[in-house]
């Protein structure tokens, strides 16, 4: 029991050490409660002589003790008083900055006299002042303004902007005489300030200034009061704010003032104020008509639409191109007639946007004008026409269409029926079956692929009849209408006995081959049986449509089948169709071991027969990580005809092998970084070379698990959740796999799960196998993204339950070797963005570790 | 941890792009991940007609936006024909350098410029927007001197600190007129659009229930890290911007979002995504919830929101993983029906409203599918983009209000028409945070 007892506070301790919220939640449980807030609390003392990265807890204590005093006038006062005592400059400037944070949300006028010297100390100011802005009442005022013959810079810009948080109209004399300051930044804090005060009084002070001032006062202050005039008019003091525009019209030269002064003065004048952004269009220059162009939809009425509309002939061609997208922005119909006149424009850009707007502003009786752009227009046209009549919402639109559908032909029919299928109009499928049926192959083609998005299961009967009646090409389109809707079916069984039905009693050889597509795409066990059965058909195109529907298959399934075929296909086309498939199904099978992968390479490569075809199967090889698939790769190098394909092959395997296996990987790389007539190979290879020369003393040589999740559970949860790699009845069948390394040359020394698995919320496990001399101490030092818990020879000896970005030596904890081979198991836990970890050894002494080797788990079993 | 904060992800990312490409291509070779003509080499966009962008903050996030990634669009800003990148801006002079040399390359020129301060960025008259990958505790300042400097602004979530930053940045995109898109990029997906079509319309019946599967508030209140030498490499005075100064520990620099100071935590950090979702999916991207109540170990057990129209929303992460297939995600809980949606699909029960089709007669909602390309066709048209900054404003105001009420340990009400709290001086107190001058909203 008390070893228990003892190893549970061990992990405690290090779970303590490593999670600050989990001892903030074990502090709050096994500390003594804060105090009250009334009594004096017993850590003054260590408040007093408080300093950053010592006493973890503290803030939280003091936090609680504050809070337990919100409550409580009397209590709230006696905190704030006993916190105020700490200001002074004997206290260090890390404890002064935690007092100020607290007495924010106690602070009364009486700790202002405490907080006023902090105003004069440039890194304490920004806290006092956090203080002095929320206390409420104007002695803080008078207190500050008492302070500002004494300050400067920063510290006089801090009380200024303080000022105007308190919005304080006794200090506006004081401000107001700043804005003419030599120190721009203490004259553009003075002008803001007055902006958030407010007022005809700040309104008068700024617009003297801009009217008077200096050049550079002018535009400070012009700016400041462009912001009290868009208060004034947001608070509907138009008149007041129409005097500050035109001061700022008269007096800016500084183009973006100029242009939001435009803005403003249009907004406060209403519809009467459309004509300034139409002239601004017309003639202002580029930031003029951009402001003028984004305030026409904010111009509120009809009143507003009206004007615009009436103004949309006098326009030149671009403005009235923004005016008419602007309209439709506003969504007012009353401009529908005005656009829709529009569109017999000459000019292709305002036709077009006029197209476009009809979408927003247009009825159904639109769908002539749009259905004639969208057959017959310029591309621009019809796109445009296209997106409006898929848009327009009036219920009657979709009659419309099938109307003009049934009796118009030719390119108006087509749009018309491009038209419902985007509109989603289920009303058109009994115009659609018929029309797919009829004799005109573009709309039977276009209603086919129409019914795709709109017909229902009630209707694949119909469509499969109509699929093995038809035209090839449409019986093709239609295939994939039934495969899209069957695949919609809630029980795929209706619709693959449907298939099944027709291929028992269709003769033609093309419609049972589409039939046979179509059953394909379905998936699962009696489709596949169909197409193993069809392997027999009478029919060689037939025949030839199973094997390749084989070779596509979704799963590894098929791939004995396929082998069988490639070993004794009569003809090399066959035989190259199964052995693809067989190849692209290794790649599928991600149960299968290295060992296994391989050996069905092996296997494949017997049956290789052409270039193409290795070229096949190294594609396959260069995916499977192991010293033997480098080794295999390794071999083809000499084979000019596919040398390129095997390089690739082998610097993507190098990754995986340059951490344990670095003498064979650099002799195999090398060459290739050297001579390989592909730019981007020998990039690629030098590229991992010199991450190569830089592992420096880190353990590269690693193996990696699968990623574990649970649904819900984050990764701070995950940390302590076990999996398979730390349950020992598991242990042994997890399929480890060869860890990747070195491919950022920036941070060689990473092992990047990121890179590897990817997502979010979820652990992997790293195991190493780690040679030592001689029995000794070691220092582990971890770096992790994000947290970690590491098993040194199957203890841990780490638990970081962090989110952290990754960097060396973030955590160092001593372990013993022993001599010969150590385990190391790392879990490493994922929020979100990078995962990755790295890991080193150093001596007790700090130096880095010698005579150390590092491995897998597999290759010393061999070794050992 | 999140996108922006691990200086390890970019290479790792990048990392995963290339080695897909090479498991796509087996052993044949290893091409390269962008087309030329995705780089802008086919002359399928004049140079005069491309948006000149610069790149704010070019870390993991950052780089990302830069060169593509599985977090942002395929491609990047510089695997677009439309854009043009011109400038990188960072405080890191280690990332600055590799995120030059990145856009160089894709170009095969040495025309990118690299800045450690933004504002001679922003100086440039010849860039028209901005892309901003920072920490939030900077991501409404620096939008603000974007769109005062005349530059739309594509900035990454959550896009402030507190409150008011967010009511600030949303008055001076307003102000200024710049097009804001935040990088909520949920926005511009279909699952999640159809997620909340599905919803607005009904399909689910009356909404009674949100549950949103987010993590909580950060880590640390405080930063009580010791000093560590600043290394040659970083800025940072820059870096640390308008919270109060601390002595440089390099864990604030990889994990600022741990710490109060820098950060909403998770509650921002991924709540920027799904509170917003939440929001989007209820109709509320111009309004909020109007009380908000902390867990208090007895009756509630998570942080639940309450809006206006009686729809009680909580944050309940063990709940989404529960009853849906995936726990960071948002649950809509109708009369009629459910739909869980995460990223990259969505569930629904009934079954079948999965695949049903929004008709155009019904509430169609901002539809995107690439976050960069709605951004860049609002910068072109003057219109607003998918996730503009009213309703990230809003959205990220859920998290804040969650994190307020956390703070103080007991339900605060909120006026979502106002957007201030009600008779509350304590939760006043935290609407709003002193910034370190001379950094200040304007």
């Amino acid at each position: 029991m008390n070893a228990f007892r003892t190893r549970w506070m061990k992990q405690l301790k290090i779970v303590m050490l490593a999670h600050p919220i989990a001892f903030a939640l074990a502090g709050a449980a096994l500390c003594p409660p804060a105090p009250v807030a009334a009594q004096q609390p017993g850590f003054m003392n260590r408040l007093r002589t408080y300093h950053f990265g010592a006493d973890a807890q503290l803030p939280d204590e003091v936090d609680a003790w504050v809070h337990s005093s919100l409550k409580q006038p009397d209590a709230r006062r006696a905190v704030a008083r006993r916190l105020a005592r700490l200001l002074g400059p004997d206290v260090p400037f890390d404890a002064r900055q935690l007092v100020c944070r607290e007495l924010v949300l106690v602070a009364t006028p009486l700790e202002v006299p405490a907080l006023l010297p902090l105003l004069h100390d440039r890194q304490l100011a920004p806290y006092a002042l956090m203080v002095l802005e929320r206390i409420p009442g104007p002695q803080v005022d008078r207190a500050l303004i008492g302070e500002m013959a004494g300050l400067d810079g920063d510290e006089l810009i801090g009380v200024i902007d303080a000022f105007a948080a308190r919005r304080s109209r006794l200090a506006m004399p004081h401000i107001g005489k700043l804005l003419a300051s030599r120190d721009a930044q203490i004259a553009e804090a003075a002008a803001t300030a007055l902006a958030w005060i407010g007022g005809e009084d700040a309104a008068r002070l700024l617009r003297e200034a801009v009217l008077y001032g200096e050049a550079t006062t002018q535009r400070i202050a012009g700016h400041a009061l462009l912001t009290l005039a868009e208060r004034e008019r947001a608070s509907g003091h138009l008149r007041q704010a129409l005097v500050c525009y035109a001061a700022l019209r008269h007096a800016s030269g500084d183009p973006s003032l100029s242009a939001a002064s435009l803005r403003g003065t249009a907004l406060a004048l209403g519809a009467g104020g459309v004509p300034l952004l139409l002239h601004a269009l017309q003639a202002g220059p580029k930031r003029m008509k951009e402001i003028a162009a984004a305030t026409l939809r904010d111009m509120p009425g009809p009143a507003a639409t009206h004007s615009l509309c009436a103004a949309l002939n006098k326009l030149r061609p671009e403005p009235r191109k923004l005016v008419i997208e602007a309209l439709a922005d506003r969504r007012d119909p009353s401009a529908q007639a005005a656009v829709a006149r529009q569109v017999s424009s000459r000019d292709a850009g305002i036709r077009t946007a006029a197209l476009r707007a009809l979408g927003a502003l247009g009825n159904a009786s639109v769908v002539p004008v749009l259905l004639h752009y969208a057959a017959t227009g310029s591309p621009a046209d019809r796109e445009a026409a296209a997106r409006s009549l898929t848009e327009l919402q009036d219920a009657r639109v979709d009659g419309k269409l099938i109307a003009a559908a049934e009796t118009s032909g030719g390119e108006v029919c087509l749009a018309a029926i491009r038209a419902l299928a985007e509109r989603g109009a289920r009303i058109a499928v009994p115009f659609l079956l018929r029309a797919a049926a009829g004799p005109d192959n573009r709309i039977g083609l276009a209603a086919a692929r129409a019914l795709r998005d709109l017909a229902g299961s009630d209707q694949l009967g119909a469509l499969v009849k109509l699929m093995v009646r038809t035209s090839p090409a449409r019986a093709q389109m239609l295939a994939d209408t039934v495969a899209d809707i069957a695949r919609r079916c809630p029980d795929r069984n209706v619709p693959i006995t449907l298939l099944e039905h027709n291929l028992r009693t269709t003769r033609d050889p093309r419609k049972r081959s589409l039939l046979l597509e179509a059953l394909a795409q379905l998936g699962g066990a009696r489709p596949l049986a169909v197409l193993r059965s069809s392997l027999r058909d009478p029919d060689a195109d037939v025949r030839a449509t199973a094997l390749r529907l084989l070779a596509e298959w979704q799963s590894s399934e098929p791939a004995p089948d396929l082998l069988s075929i490639a070993r004794t296909a009569p003809d090399t086309t066959t035989r190259a169709v199964a052995l693809r498939g067989f190849v692209r199904m290794v790649a599928l099978d991600t149960s299968l071991s290295p060992a296994a992968a391989l050996a069905r390479y092996r296997d494949a490569l017997s049956l290789a027969r052409s270039a193409d075809e290795r070229r096949q199967v190294l594609s396959g090889i260069a995916r499977v990580r192991s010293r033997d698939a480098l080794a295999l790769a390794a071999s083809f190098l000499n084979d000019a005809e596919v040398r390129a394909e095997a390089e690739a092959a082998v610097v993507q395997i190098a990754a995986c092998t340059a951490g344990t296996w670095p003498e064979d990987t650099r002799a195999l790389l090398e060459p290739i970084a050297g001579s390989s007539a592909n730019e981007d190979i020998r990039k690629r290879a030098a590229q991992l070379l010199e991450s190569m020369d830089h592992f420096g003393g880190f353990d590269m040589a690693w193996e990696v698990s699968p990623p574990y999740s649970r649904q819900g559970v984050d990764y701070a949860h995950l940390f302590d959740m076990p999996f398979p790699p730390e349950d020992p009845n598991l242990a042994r069948q997890v399929p480890w796999q060869l860890m990747p390394v070195g491919l950022n040359p920036e941070q060689p020394w990473l092992v990047d799960l990121l890179g590897l698995w990817g997502g979010e919320q979820r652990v992997a496990y790293l195991r190493t196998q780690v040679w030592c001399n001689a029995s000794r101490d070691l220092v582990l030092s971890v770096g992790s993204d994000d947290g970690v818990k590491a098993w040194w020879n199957g203890e841990v000896v780490l638990a970081q339950n962090v989110a952290r970005a990754v960097a060396p030596d973030q955590d160092r904890v001593t372990v013993h070797a022993r001599a010969g081979w150590n385990s190391l198991m790392l879990k490493i836990t994922q929020n979100i963005m990078g995962w990755g970890a790295c890991a080193r050894f150093f001596d007790p002494d700090g130096t880095p570790a010698t005579a150390l080797r590092f491995s897998i788990p597999s290759a010393t079993t061999e070794t050992r | 941890m999140s996108a922006s904060n691990k200086p390890n992800a970019r290479i790792s990312r990048r990392q995963i792009l290339t080695r897909g490409v090479q498991l796509a291509a087996g052993a044949i070779l290893f091409p390269d991940v962008v087309p030329a003509s995705a780089l802008g080499r086919s002359g399928k966009t004049a140079p005069s007609n491309r948006i000149v962008l610069g790149h704010i903050g070019v870390g993991g996030q950052g780089t990302q936006h830069l060169v593509g990634g599985p977090w942002t669009p395929a491609g990047g800003t510089t695997g677009r024909d439309d854009v043009q990148v011109v400038a990188v801006c960072d405080v890191n002079r280690l990332r600055l350098e590799n995120a030059r040399k990145l856009v160089n390359q894709r170009y095969g020129n040495n025309d990118c410029a690299a800045y450690r301060d933004f504002r001679e960025l922003l100086a440039r008259p010849d860039i028209d927007a901005v892309l901003i990958a920072v920490g939030e505790r900077w991501h409404p300042l620096l939008s603000m001197y974007a769109a005062r400097a005349g530059k739309d602004i594509y900035c990454e979530k959550p896009s402030s600190v507190t409150i008011q930053e967010a009511i600030a940045l949303r008055e001076a995109i307003r102000r200024y007129g710049a097009v804001f898109q935040a990088g909520t990029q949920q926005r511009s997906s279909y699952s999640f659009r159809h997620a909340c079509e599905l919803v607005r319309n009904g399909y689910i019946g009356q909404v009674k229930e949100v549950v949103v599967g987010v993590g909580g508030p950060p880590t640390y209140r405080m930063c009580n890290l010791p000093a560590e030498p600043v290394p040659d490499w970083l800025d940072y005075d820059l870096w640390l911007g308008p919270p109060p100064w601390r002595p440089y520990n390099s864990a604030y620099v990889g994990g600022w979002m741990a710490y109060r100071d820098f950060s909403g935590g998770e509650m921002t950090n991924w709540g920027a995504h799904h509170w917003d979702i939440a929001q989007w999916g209820l109709g509320m991207d111009t309004s909020g919830p109007v009380e908000v109540i902390p867990p208090n170990g007895k009756d509630v057990k998570v942080l639940t929101y309450l809006y206006a129209n009686g729809v009680v929303m909580t944050r309940d992460p063990e709940r989404t993983a529960r009853e849906a297939p995936d726990g960071n995600g948002v649950l809509f809980i109708g009369t009629e029906g459910k739909v869980a949606v995460w990223r990259y699909d969505l569930k629904t029960w009934p079954e079948k409203l999965k695949n049903v089709r929004i008709k155009p007669n019904e509430i169609h909602l901002h539809s995107a599918d690439n976050h960069h390309t709605d951004f860049l066709n609002a910068v072109r048209t003057r219109s607003r983009p998918g996730a503009d900054v009213a309703i990230a404003a809003r959205s990220i105001t859920v998290a804040h209000l969650g994190n307020i009420a956390y703070e103080l340990g007991r339900p605060i009400r909120w006026d979502p028409v106002h957007e201030r709290f009600v008779n509350d001086p304590e939760a006043d107190r935290l609407f709003a945070r002193a910034a370190r001058p001379p950094w200040h909203l304007f």
